[in-house]
């Protein structure tokens, strides 16, 4: 009896050990195109494709030459703000028409949610095409107007904001509206405050969503100094003769390495952001 | 104030009023009044949210019936002659392989991959967030920068994977430089860096899952491949029909991955092997100059994407009752 149980305890322990080890594989797999990425941009120029993983003649030439050429750090600022004015619009429009959607009945409203849910189907290919005409005929080409045009108000903040709205009770409504609160009080002063952890999750993707954003401000900008990060980054090797590829290297980790951390501080909410996700289908 | 308490009422009877001020508005009943505020609220963001996505979809549609240039903006009526003629053209034809076979090889192996890490992650208990953490990095980090470092390791000759093929002493390939290996290896990119969201979509699916039903099926003796198929494979068709879904319609739509890895400078080279349709589209719309051509391409394109999403729904949801 107690060599069987023994033996199952040993069986258990080989399971947990090999769970372990194909994890930490495949750990290794995720983690090492960073490791890479890192060690080239401190490689010394034509040392790059030197197969070790640490230097062997440690440079910080890359990084210097794109902070010194100033246009980064003008992708950067031009980045942060397309990223807050978004931000700040998805998160008070997106709020307000998900208490709407939440809190009203009237006609019309199940046809408009669904309108809203469904517009994630067209895909933005096709978009693309109208929208560039629109900010042509607009003379917004190489504006941050241009890039933000279309990234006012998305399907996930108003789907999100909908959700949490609808757990705000009914009763604390009611009574506020005794006590004087108008209807747009009653969304500014009590919904939106009490939703902060929806809103958050509406914040840090949005934000995240725009900062890694390629396709659309590639097409909406042609002037290096309106790009927005990832445009610069896309073009970093063809700005400059012959392949750089210290200095492409040290440009995906400067514009990388800061969402990261970004996202050590927000794990919970990101990873809420994704489940919220699930629940939509 | 103390009168209006008392014949408070739940907010659906046309009875509760508000404290009247004496503005006219203010006399209306109050179920009236706040329809009235619904669209106040609803009018600006909705028809803002209608005009880019509808109204953009709608135009993309009538673009593919007129001759457009991009730059001239003549425009005039065209029927369906950038229509005509798509289903017969080599480059169309080939664009439309290219992307279901980047879907075909894409969404089988990031749904295994990623449920299967998300089984063993959901089944330890040390280092559950930090494994979790890792796999998840790739979804915060730019498509942009990940196709430069893959870029970078599949370069030929001097490539990190050049390397790894002669440690392994089988013949160098060209990954990106190949007609044949290119599709796959962007594919395995755009893998590489989506595992860690589906993965995270798994385990909220699993953690649905009440613990009960296992506690029971062990009790009646179930191994754990009897428990696996029984209870986790009905009870995640739901989760498993949406990562298919998502991961479908997203495997359809990759666009910076091959804008940025493709040979002949991003557009869907070599030999077109990597060409697919939403860089066709970008190509006319925006370099052959062709609006009329491309907003056709986008309407075709449109139509695969909402067919793959319904049809999938139904051939997966059919059997997800239990």
């Amino acid at each position: 009896m107690k060599s069987m149980a023994s033996a199952y305890r040993r069986k258990n322990l080989v399971v947990e050990i090999l769970k372990y080890l194909l994890l930490s594989i495949g750990g290794f797999v995720m983690l090492f195109p960073y490791l890479w990425m890192l060690s080239t941009s401190f490689k010394a120029a034509g040392t790059w494709f030197n197969l070790s993983l640490l230097p062997t003649q440690f440079s910080t030439k890359a990084y210097e030459r794109l902070l010194s050429s100033g246009l980064l750090t003008r992708w950067y600022l031009n980045t942060i703000i397309v990223a807050t004015v978004s931000t700040a619009s998805v998160a008070f429009f997106s709020s307000l028409m998900g208490y709407t959607f939440a809190k009203y009945e009237f006609r019309g409203r199940d046809l408009m949610f669904v309108m809203i849910l469904s517009a994630i189907m067209i895909p933005t290919e096709m978009l693309i095409i109208p929208w560039y005409v629109a900010i042509a005929k607009l003379g917004w080409i190489d504006t941050f107007a241009g890039i933000l045009m279309p990234s006012m108000i998305t399907t996930f903040g108003i789907f999100v904001m909908r959700q949490f709205m609808a757990g705000v009770p009914n009763e604390l409504l009611d009574a506020a509206r005794i006590d004087g609160v108008s209807e747009f009080g009653l969304f500014w002063r009590i919904c939106l405050p009490l939703a902060r952890p929806a809103l958050a999750v509406v914040v840090i993707f949005n934000f995240l969503g725009i900062w890694n954003d390629f396709l659309w401000p590639t097409i909406a900008t042609n002037k290096e100094k309106v790009y927005t990060l990832q445009v610069g980054l896309s073009r970093l090797n063809s700005l400059e003769t012959g392949a750089d590829w210290g200095g492409t290297m040290a440009g995906a980790a400067l514009a990388s390495i800061p969402v990261l951390i970004f996202f050590l501080f927000f794990q919970k909410q990101i990873i809420k952001g994704v489940s919220l996700t699930g629940l939509k289908g | 104030m103390a009168r209006d308490r008392a014949v408070a009422k739940p907010s659906d009877s046309p009875t509760l009023q508000r404290p009247t001020r004496g503005w006219p508005f203010m006399q209306i009943p109050w179920a009236t009044q706040r329809k009235v505020w619904a669209y106040v609220f609803l009018s600006v963001p909705f028809l803002y949210f209608l005009a880019v996505n509808f109204g953009a979809m709608l135009a993309a549609f009538s673009y593919s019936f007129q001759n457009y240039d991009t730059l001239s903006s003549v425009r005039t009526f065209a029927g369906l002659n950038n229509y005509r003629g798509l289903f017969s053209e080599g480059a169309f034809l080939q664009s439309l392989r290219n992307t279901i076979m980047f879907a075909v090889i894409r969404v089988p192996a990031v749904i295994v991959l990623s449920l299967g890490i998300a089984l063993l992650l959901a089944s330890i208990k040390r280092c559950k967030g930090f494994f979790r953490m890792l796999y998840f990095m790739p979804f915060v980090t730019s498509a942009v920068a990940i196709a430069w470092i893959f870029r970078f390791m599949y370069l030929p000759n001097f490539g990190l994977f050049t390397a790894v093929c002669d440690f392994l002493s089988v013949p160098r390939i060209d990954f990106l430089g190949n007609p044949r290996t290119a599709l796959p290896s962007i594919a395995a990119t755009s893998v590489w860096a989506s595992i860690g969201f589906y993965t995270l979509i798994f385990l909220a699916g699993l953690e649905d899952i009440p613990i009960e039903f296992y506690e029971a099926a062990m009790v009646d003796g179930a191994g754990s491949w009897q428990r696996f198929r029984s209870i986790t494979v009905p009870l995640l068709n739901r989760t498993l029909v949406l990562a298919t879904v998502l991961c479908l319609i997203s495997s359809l739509q990759t666009f910076t991955f091959v804008r940025m890895m493709s040979a002949d400078n991003g557009f869907g080279g070599p030999l077109g092997a990597t060409r697919t349709l939403p860089i066709m589209i970008y190509r006319e719309a925006f370099f052959s100059m062709n609006m009329g051509r491309a907003a056709a391409i986008s309407v075709v394109f449109f139509f695969i994407v909402l067919a793959a999403s319904l049809l999938q729904r139904r051939i997966l949801t059919r059997e997800a009752d239990y």
